[in-house]
């Protein structure tokens, strides 16, 4: 009965953590959002009114919620990149290059090759796959075997692709001497299909959705995927049970750069159609933003990232209709991170409390460690678990792998 | 091509980054993964710009940049304590100062993306006395603003500074905190010195931009500078002298693809490139080295001279072999 009741409180206590964090986050951000509305002269009501109409509601000229669905295709699966990497305990923000990547090699594909209908797309979806997973791979490779530190890898991997892709699309596969760069125009048998024209709303939602799934039944379902969420969670326990890890991170890191690829099909072959100069608007950055907004669950951080669309698209519409900056938007979206970055700090402060609180009156009871976004990506780094409890002088984030010994960072994979 | 005209531009063009790239290589040195540096700069370039024009004056303007700078440092190094993630913040914090830089702009300043300061004039060229005498490269060394100048005294006392005791400790610190902690040294004190010092260095470099350079702000003016210096700091192994080569490497680069651009076909992006593929192969090369393939050759102070066999096995970390250059 005792012990009932303790996992009932425990239970309770986990799941307040997981959602009302989450929420009391949303709901500070959404204040401050406020604040700068009012701010920049607009009234609350009226800017609430207009991101519902921009991002959500129908009117005569179409649905806003379209229009949400179809700037979310994208930023899903550079989400779920995110997402498998993440998991994998793998802090890789190479999606951005990824995305460019996948994105030129669709387009390429798609003017210069000649097939017929599904065929084509598939050809399409296949090299843009390919092309991010093996950009995903080189990092990979790189971390797994010499320890290179992926965050920094990736930085640097992102601006060669981006310079890479701008050079091929000013040179060799420019379309014509326009002011603004892009490649000729796919053929017709290589588009994906739109649901709603106006609003890129089309088969690429449901590819973003298959992908999800897939994501959530690979990370959760699958051998593998289980090996990569211990590699990523619990090094120490992979080690031990003897998850080859090497091959988890170059798994997880291929895999994620091919969703990543396949983001940038899905937007060439479904909304633009060619590979125009300057494609990489941050689609993959704010994939990362979404999968640490929502602790790196698969569904949760899809749902995230049409929330990140709808106040992306909401507040274009403040500009628009009230002159309120669509900065905003980006402002909420840093706000947001910033409160989930401390979100770790403030659970260990009410952990600390009610250990307190408990000691003091009932006696222990357990204790459930959910993995938060601190402390996933602390573990990356190789920190034994708990370490980042330690008050002692430590740093949170030792060593990078830019001076002296960057090897014991990744000796969990090493190994 | 390769005239006097190119190499100004391209000393110009690497003062901002090489006050950056000294910001994240001394973070580096210390153990701290900072990678706000974009953001500070950006934070340095507006709050420079709009303090220069309310005071009239642009060298208040510089001093506020760096003080807002070193502020976001401290408000990290706070944060760091708490125990929050700094990547995970140096990303919110980046994107932050992106947004929030053109929100004040536009709601503000009433300015769509760019904003000429009415008050503000470019910083005066400064003639230095011995460098203008110099036969033959006096011309190439002398005649810039004072931040070019303060860029190379930056330069200067980061070098100087692994010479001192400070900045003895501060490697220690880096390498190994906990034996730092040890012989008494205080982890988190060096930590808030670094992180200060880091973000008044990237808001000067930032301010160079805005007040030193333009007498505007627009909007992202850093463009990825920041990024661009913890590539280089990286390619430069946090080392004194490599700092300063690779900064001039990406601003001798940017020079050219500008220059390249106006002159011929060759397609700038390629020019800019080769800095970034070197920073790659940098990272490789650190990699190889501290990997498995090569430790057994690693040389370590601590057993040179004897048998392999006597060799104390390393216990925890190994230490890098050389602090200095």
């Amino acid at each position: 009965m005792t012990d009932l009741r303790a996992h009932a409180r425990a239970a309770a206590g986990r799941y307040a953590r997981v959602v009302l964090v989450p929420l009391v986050a949303v709901g500070l951000g959404l204040a401050a959002g406020i604040g700068l509305v009012a701010a920049a002269g607009g009234t609350p009501a009226g800017a609430f009114r207009v991101l519902w109409n921009t991002s959500v509601a129908c009117s005569g000229s179409g649905c806003g919620f379209f229009v949400t669905l179809g700037t979310a295709t994208p930023l899903i699966l550079t989400t779920m990149a995110a997402v498998v990497c993440f998991r994998s305990g793998l802090f890789s923000i190479g999606q951005e290059g990824q995305y460019v990547l996948g994105a030129l090699a669709a387009a390429f594909v798609g003017y210069a090759v000649d097939l017929a209908g599904p065929l084509h797309v598939l050809a399409c979806v296949a090299a843009a796959v390919l092309a991010g997973a093996l950009y995903g791979f080189v990092p990979g490779v790189l971390r797994a075997h010499l320890g290179v530190n992926e965050l920094i890898a990736t930085i640097i991997l992102n601006n060669i692709a981006v310079m890479l892709a701008s050079y091929l699309v000013n040179y060799p596969l420019r379309a014509d001497r326009s002011s603004q760069a892009y490649t000729p125009t796919i053929a017709g048998s290589a588009f994906l299909p739109a649901f709603v024209p106006t609003a890129s709303f089309g088969v690429g939602f449901v590819v973003a959705v298959t992908g999800v799934l897939a994501v959530r039944w690979f990370l959760m379902s699958t051998t593998a995927g289980y090996a990569q969420r211990m590699a990523g969670q619990a090094p120490a326990f992979a080690r031990y049970a003897g998850i080859p890890a090497k091959r988890a991170a170059v798994r997880a890191m291929t895999i994620s750069g091919g969703l990543a690829g396949l983001a940038g099909a899905v937007q060439v072959l479904g909304v633009t159609h060619r590979f125009i100069d300057g494609f990489g608007d941050g689609t993959g950055l704010n994939g990362v933003t979404a999968a640490l907004l929502a602790g790196f669950a698969p569904v949760g951080a899809a749902l995230v990232a049409v929330l990140v669309a709808a106040l992306s698209v909401g507040s274009l519409g403040l500009q628009i209709d009230i002159g309120v900056p669509s900065e905003v938007g980006g402002t909420i979206t840093a706000l947001l991170i910033l409160l989930v970055a401390g979100q770790a700090v403030i659970e260990r402060g009410w952990q600390r409390t009610a250990a307190w609180l408990r000691r003091r009156s009932l006696g222990p009871t357990p204790s459930v460690d959910v993995p938060t976004a601190a402390s996933l990506s602390t573990l990356a780094d190789g920190d034994p678990p708990g370490a980042i409890d330690d008050p002692g002088d430590h740093p949170a984030r030792p060593v990078p792998a830019t001076s002296g010994p960057a090897g014991e960072e990744i000796d969990d994979v090493r190994r | 091509m390769f005239d006097a005209d190119l190499v100004q531009s391209a000393l110009r063009l690497m003062t901002p980054l090489l006050f950056a790239t000294i910001a994240s290589a001394l973070c580096n040195r210390a153990g701290v993964l900072n990678l706000a540096i974009e953001g500070k700069m950006l934070l340095g370039c507006f709050v420079g710009i709009v303090v220069a024009n309310a005071a009239g004056n642009g060298h208040v303007g510089i001093v506020a940049a760096a003080l807002a700078g070193a502020a976001l440092g401290g408000l990290m190094f706070v944060l760091m304590r708490a125990g929050i993630d700094v990547v995970v913040f140096a990303i919110g914090a980046n994107l932050l100062i992106l947004s929030g830089t053109v929100y004040v702009l536009r709601t503000f300043l009433g300015d769509v993306g760019t904003w000429r300061a009415p008050d503000v004039r470019p910083l005066p060229p400064v003639e230095v006395p011995v460098l203008r005498d110099l036969p033959g490269i006096g011309d190439l060394l002398s005649g810039y603003n004072v931040l070019v100048y303060l860029s190379w005294l930056a330069a200067v006392a980061y070098w100087a500074l692994f010479k001192t005791v400070p900045g003895r400790r501060l490697l220690a610190v880096g390498e190994m905190p906990a034996a730092a902690t040890d012989a008494g040294i205080s982890v988190a004190r060096t930590h808030l010195w670094v992180l200060l010092a880091a973000g008044a260095l990237s808001g000067v470099g930032g301010a160079f931009l805005s007040v030193g350079n333009l007498g505007m702000f627009t909007r992202d003016m850093t463009d990825s500078r920041g990024w661009l210096a913890v590539t280089a700091a990286l390619l430069a192994l946090s080392r004194p002298l490599g700092v300063v080569l690779a900064a001039a490497l990406f601003g001798f680069a940017d020079a050219l693809a500008v220059e390249l651009q106006a002159v011929t076909d060759v397609p700038p992006n390629l020019v800019q490139f080769l800095p970034q593929v070197a920073a790659l192969v940098a990272l490789v090369a650190v990699g190889v080295r501290t990997s498995g393939v090569v430790r057994r050759h690693r040389h370590r102070p601590a057993a040179r001279g004897r048998p392999p066999e006597q060799t104390p096995a390393p216990v925890t970390a190994p230490i890098s072999p050389k602090e200095t250059p």
